[in-house]
């Protein structure tokens, strides 16, 4: 699952070693989003398409065009497009000799996101450049993961069949949860009611580092003891994790997800709730339909309303 | 966890050296400091622990921090075995109670634990999935325990993120379910993860109910689904601005204290409001504690619909109470049901449908409005047994069928009956009145019947239900709308009685089946209890306030003779009286909430609790807003499931109902409430001489060692035992026992008739209690109100001393038969409509408008009108009219629904909750009047509202 990185990566290719050096000194002052940024370099074309293959989040890539041949670096931005598929980092193409790639050119061509002369770069051009580049990377990251995750917690929501029982499509929808976020520990609880509307609750846990029973029975004990947790209506950030809601229609039922650890960003946080209510839908479905069969046939038949 | 126990004991720390006084106020902090118990404790979790330090803080710094609220009882801890304060000497059966209805059911309660645990054994197998396209089958192998792999086959491959199926191999059967995995899978092999998830799934089973099963009711009861309100945690008072601040339980036992010292005559007057469903010993506890206080106006809804079914039974025969059990009712052979305004379907649906299993089902139904139980009586039975009348108008057709008896079959009457056990003075009078031209049956049926083309079937039906009663071999059932029958209340009921006795059918066989008689079906659990305990007129037990009975109680309390003399020179005052303005500071304490709404003449409650000199003090689990915004104090109690109650239904049957969740810990039962105030007070009075002398019967009580001894726990020198901060039930049972039972050394009156006892006599234990979950004591339905002709010496008829006494006919008087003319306005639980979604919500909710839910809220509640008067008034519907009541004055606007289903010159409207109601302060108690009371119950005739109508022009 593509995810923000924690560092932003910025590779700067070029043959001449002091390139490098220059580039360092002059990117020296640059944050972004009060992320580190680490420069790495390579020196040739197809170390360039190495490095990115090894570090596909890298978000920029300060690319010379002439190096170990004279369209060293264009072949360098056509295989990290083409080869590796890498639509995302962001390309800038820093040239001292415009002739062998004219700027329209390298634009159309070569899906760069921009173009730098050297003889007319400025330490200040290049961090105005360069940080532009970065907030596009993010942006695109993060564009593509909103994508990503939408479509599988689609994907997961379609997959929580109202045919399924209770229990089991309480545990599809734990599991997405838990490998969408990639979650340490996933808990989830739900009370509602079983065949008679007997009261039936359900505590399952899902947790990538060990049993997690105690961890688990220790979060519903905290939900139960504090009122934001229980009456929470919307996902929240709550004990080093995130709660999300699971409420049913008609009040068949209420309980939560929790997750901790693993990969709980904003993102997260705004399309998880979609696959709670979808999960909310699908066991609505299942409870009211049991409910229904038992209570309603008898009753009114027997009375003849 | 442990983190905020640290931070809890930290800022105790810090705060200490310059804070001296928070240790004052804080006085739990030292003792869980050294013990560190209380933070061990499962009755205090640590968040609550810092909750209560936070609460507490505050209010030394003045800030508001509002009380904690619950969503629902599910967000209780589970209890898994009987409290301390219940514990018994013997293994214990105890039941779980209904919170609903007088039919009282009560179930065992049981938990299933399951583990979930999907740990494979490798191996193969068979999956088979279920899709939206159909099932599919794949032979699949299990490896290493986490990898699935299908054999495809030529079937297509699976898609998605996750697949779920059930697995079939050697070792068992179970669902699956599995991740996709990215790496490519060997050919014609679809390789899939197996996706682990543990826990436990844990089912509560609600056994078979007593007296019936399979209600809804009890289920809505166990409180997982939220009320429109929310469940208060902790006490609070007003803020100092807008909005409540918390305090803890001991504050607001202070507090309380304060108050009920503060309006002691002369310097003020309290009136304790039962609104809700409080239990036997919270009755028993304001007995002791209130009444020794000096308050003698204790009251509840009993007041405004109880009585009348109880106390027609008192009149008729010296002793409320039943003498039916509804299984009596329900089942036997020969059984002719008379259905006196009773909407069981709505509101006991269990004994409504037994009922309706019976393939002989027979009798007739009568009603002021085709509600849902009369289309399915219809259905069943035909229409002309239902028997459509105008409101107020069942004490004539009561006397209609005595007169067609009386005239057209007397050799019908028991004379056995009239010889051994009947007052032969009142039997006379009843059947100079009855005989009557008046009460002849064409008469009776034209002047009751709401339109003209219906007085032909209640001429029918009058003449049936007499040549029906007659027969020996029937046994008549009657099952009234044990509140306010046709809204003639006390006179209906005992003209009801009056006419099955004449017959010889009002009590028991020798062998102890039902010669004939009424199934008390109240519509609260407790009903009973508070018959027998809650009344400015009565003591517990229905002790009449006069001089030789009052010095008996104070006897069995072990009280100086003069004990209640604060209580007796009380002046005795209807609940309803209290709207009235007063230059009196008063008090009033509600058990329950929605006290203004649940008040006729709302509007003048409102102006009441909002007087300067008004204090409200309420204790409640889930205050309606108009408490959270008024109430000066609110203590609340533990919601339902959390409770332990004793109650008592219609067939004197006793159900312990035993807590299935933690309460909250600053919150205690009713009772414990009651008792502890007391306590204060006593500690109080121990510690000052000169609140001694302020009030100085209560000064020599207090000197005596009895307050203490009565009221303070263990810990305080005194002789109540507290468990785990609750009074101890199994000392409290063997009071009441003491109380009911008295003395019969000379002076002494014996035990009372509605002594907890086996129908031999012997006193019911707190074992036996315990132990069965719930008894029918008394004798009901064995030997109570048996009619032996044969045993010379027989006796069925006694006084609330079990004196000897005779059965009296009830003669009504001119005023108890006339009859309300105008557009009248009747109010109950029907919804009048065919929508099941109506109809589910009015059963779910009863008559408790915190036990309501949101699911289904209707936006309001209409006004139904008959078709004809619809067309005399030009209405039709959607339209929308001013209704005006004829007392109140105020005025409501409500949309109109023209309908066959009432008749004549009959209005009426559902009271059950609406958005109307919560959202815009729609009530009808606006037009209701705390006017026009019963002259034998002082029950208000609020089913008889008369109102006037106004079309709205857009």
């Amino acid at each position: 699952m593509i995810h923000l990185p924690d560092t932003h990566r910025i590779l700067v290719v070029d043959d001449e070693p002091d390139v490098f050096t220059l580039t360092r000194l002059s990117l020296r002052q640059l944050q972004y989003r009060d992320r580190s940024v680490e420069l790495i370099s390579a020196t040739s074309g197809a170390a360039c398409v190495e490095t990115l293959r090894e570090h596909p989040e890298t978000s920029v890539i300060l690319l010379d065009v002439v190096m170990e041949s004279e369209h060293a670096g264009l072949d360098a931005c056509r295989a990290i497009r083409q080869q590796l598929g890498n639509k995302l980092v962001r390309i800038l193409l820093r040239t001292g000799q415009p002739g062998i790639a004219p700027e329209k050119q390298a634009i159309d061509e070569y899906d760069i996101d921009g173009y730098l002369l050297k003889t007319e770069l400025t330490t200040t051009r290049l961090y105005a450049a360069v940080r532009t580049a970065l907030k596009a990377h993010e942006e695109l990251v993060e564009l593509e993961r909103h994508r990503t995750l939408l479509r599988h917690v689609l994907d997961c929501a379609t997959q929580v069949h109202s045919f399924d029982g209770i229990e089991l499509a309480l545990r599809k929808t734990l599991i997405a949860a838990a490998e969408l976020t990639e979650a340490e520990l996933a808990v989830l609880s739900l009370e509602t009611f079983g065949s008679h509307g007997d009261p039936l609750r359900f505590l399952l846990h899902s947790s990538s580092s060990g049993p997690g029973e105690a961890a688990a029975q220790e979060i519903a004990q905290r939900v139960k003891s504090e009122p934001r947790a229980q009456s929470a209506l919307e996902a929240i950030r709550w004990a080093d994790g995130l709660l999300i809601p699971l409420r049913l229609h008609r009040e068949l039922g209420h309980g939560w997800i929790y997750l901790q650890g693993g990969r709980v960003d904003h993102i997260v946080e705004q399309v998880l709730p979609v696959l709670a209510a979808q999960a909310a839908n699908a066991l609505y479905a299942v409870v009211a339909q049991r409910l229904l069969e038992e209570r309603d046939e008898p009753f009114f038949s027997s009375i003849g309303v | 966890m442990g983190e905020v126990s640290e931070i809890c004991v930290s800022v105790v720390l810090i705060l200490s050296p310059w804070k001296p006084q928070l240790f004052r106020s804080l006085d739990f902090l030292p003792r869980s400091l050294v013990s560190r118990q209380l933070h061990s404790s499962s009755v205090m979790s640590n968040e609550l622990f810092a909750n209560k330090l936070v609460v507490q803080t505050a209010a030394l710094e003045g800030r508001n921090v509002p009380p904690r609220t619950l969503e629902h009882t599910g967000n209780l801890e589970d209890l898994s075995e009987l409290p301390p304060f219940l514990r018994a000497n013997v293994e214990g059966q105890a039941r779980y109670a209904c919170s609903f209805c007088g039919v009282g059911d009560t179930v065992q309660t049981s938990v299933d634990d399951r583990r979930v645990d999907q740990t494979l054994p490798s191996g193969r197998g068979v999956l088979k999935i279920e899709t939206p396209l159909g099932p599919r089958e794949y032979a699949a192998e299990i490896r290493e325990g986490r990898w699935l792999e299908l054999d495809l086959n030529g079937q297509p491959r699976m898609t998605g993120p996750l697949l779920s199926g059930r697995w079939e191999s050697e070792a068992g059967s179970r669902d699956i379910v599995a991740s996709a995995v990215a790496e490519p899978s060997e050919s014609g092999k679809q390789r899939w993860a197996l996706a682990t998830a543990s826990g436990s799934v844990q089912r509560t089973r609600l056994g078979e109910g007593l007296p019936t099963a399979g209600c809804l009711k009890l289920r809505t009861s166990m409180g997982l689904q939220r009320p429109v309100f929310p469940i208060h945690a902790e006490p609070s008072v007003r803020g100092a601005k807008d909005g409540r601040e918390a305090i803890t339980y001991d504050a607001a036992i202070g507090r309380f204290a304060d108050l009920l010292l503060k309006h002691r005559p002369p310097h003020g007057r309290t009136l304790i409001y039962a609104c809700g469903q409080i239990d036997y010993f919270t009755i028993f506890a304001f007995q002791e504690v209130f009444r020794l206080l000096g308050i003698r106006n204790l009251a509840g809804n009993a007041e405004h619909c109880l009585n009348a079914g109880a106390v027609h039974n008192e009149i008729l025969t010296g002793q409320e109470g039943p003498f039916l059990t509804i299984d009596q009712g329900l089942n036997g052979p020969n059984r002719f049901y008379l259905l006196n305004g009773w909407n069981g379907l709505i509101s006991h649906p269990p004994v409504f449908a037994h009922l309706f299993k019976r393939p002989d089902l027979t009798g007739y139904l009568v009603e002021v409005i085709e509600s849902e139980s009369a289309r399915a009586f219809v259905k069943r039975c035909g229409n002309e047994r239902l028997l459509l009348i105008r409101p107020g108008s069942d004490p004539h057709l009561a006397l209609a069928v005595a007169h067609e008896v009386l005239t057209r079959y007397p050799q019908a009457i028991e004379q056995r009956f009239l010889n051994r056990f009947a007052d032969r003075e009142s039997f006379e009078s009843y059947c100079r009145l009855a005989s009557s031209e008046t009460f002849n049956p064409s008469q009776v049926a034209e002047r009751i019947a709401p339109e003209l083309e219906l007085a032909a079937r209640l001429l029918n039906g009058i003449r049936d239900i007499a040549a029906q009663l007659v027969r020996p071999e029937v046994v008549p059932i009657n099952i009234p709308s044990v509140g306010l029958s046709q809204t003639k209340g006390v006179v209906a009921h005992c003209l009801w009685g009056s006419l099955l006795a004449m017959l010889g059918k009002y009590g028991l066989k020798a062998d102890g089946t039902p010669a004939g008689g009424t199934v008390r079906i109240p519509g609260q659990i407790n009903a009973q209890t508070e018959v027998q305990g809650l009344s400015r007129n009565y003591f517990m037990g229905r002790v009449r306030f006069v001089p030789e009975f009052v010095a008996e109680v104070a006897r069995r309390m072990n009280l100086p003779e003069d004990a209640y003399q604060v209580a007796v020179a009380d002046t005795p005052r209807a609940a309803l009286d209290y709207s009235d303005p007063s230059d009196v500071p008063e008090l009033f304490v509600c058990f329950g909430t929605q006290f203004e709404s649940n008040m006729l003449g709302r509007r003048r409650w409102i102006e009441k609790l909002n007087a300067a000199n008004t204090t409200l003090v309420v204790v409640d689990p889930i205050p309606d807003p108009f408490t959270v915004a008024n109430a000066d104090l609110i203590v609340p109690s533990p919601p339902h499931a959390a409770a332990a109650k004793l109650y008592q239904n219609g067939e004197w049957r006793l159900s312990l109902s035993t807590p299935q969740k933690q309460r909250t810990p600053e919150t205690r039962t009713d009772a414990t409430i009651v008792y502890d105030v007391m306590a204060e007070i006593s500690k109080r009075l121990r510690l000052d001489a000169d609140l001694r002398r302020q009030w100085p019967e209560l000064g020599r009580l207090s000197e005596s060692g009895y307050l203490q001894q009565r009221f303070e726990s263990a810990e305080s020198g005194g002789g109540l035992d507290r468990r785990e901060g609750e009074v101890s039930r199994p000392q409290l049972w063997a009071r009441i026992q003491n109380y009911m039972t008295g003395s019969n050394a000379p002076g002494g009156f014996g035990p009372l008739y509605c002594r907890p006892e086996h129908a031999d006599g012997r006193p019911i234990t707190w074992d036996e209690l315990v132990q069965q979950g719930e008894i029918i004591y008394g004798g009901v339905g064995t030997t109570r109100y048996r009619l032996d002709y044969d045993d010379p010496a027989h006796v069925p008829f006694r006084d609330i001393w079990r004196r000897p006494g005779r059965f009296k006919f009830f003669v009504p008087t001119e005023a108890d038969l006339s009859l309300a003319e105008g557009l009248i306005l009747d109010s109950g639980r029907s919804p009048l409509s065919d929508d099941k979604r109506r109809i589910h919500f009015a059963v779910a909710t009863f008559n408790s408008g915190k036990a309501t839910t949101g699911v289904d809220l209707p936006d309001e509640n209409p006004l139904f009108l008959s078709l004809s008067l619809a067309a005399e008034l030009g209405l039709s519907a959607g339209d929308v009219v001013r209704v005006t009541g004829g007392d109140t004055q105020a005025s409501l606007v409500l949309p109109v629904v023209p309908t066959s289903r009432v008749r004549g010159r009959t209005l009426y409207t559902s009271f059950h909750k609406c958005k109307a109601e919560i959202e815009q302060g729609r009530y009808l108690n606006d037009l209701t009047s705390h006017l026009g009371r019963c002259p034998y119950t002082a029950q208000s005739n609020f089913k008889l509202t008369r109102v006037t109508l106004e079309k709205v022009t857009p």
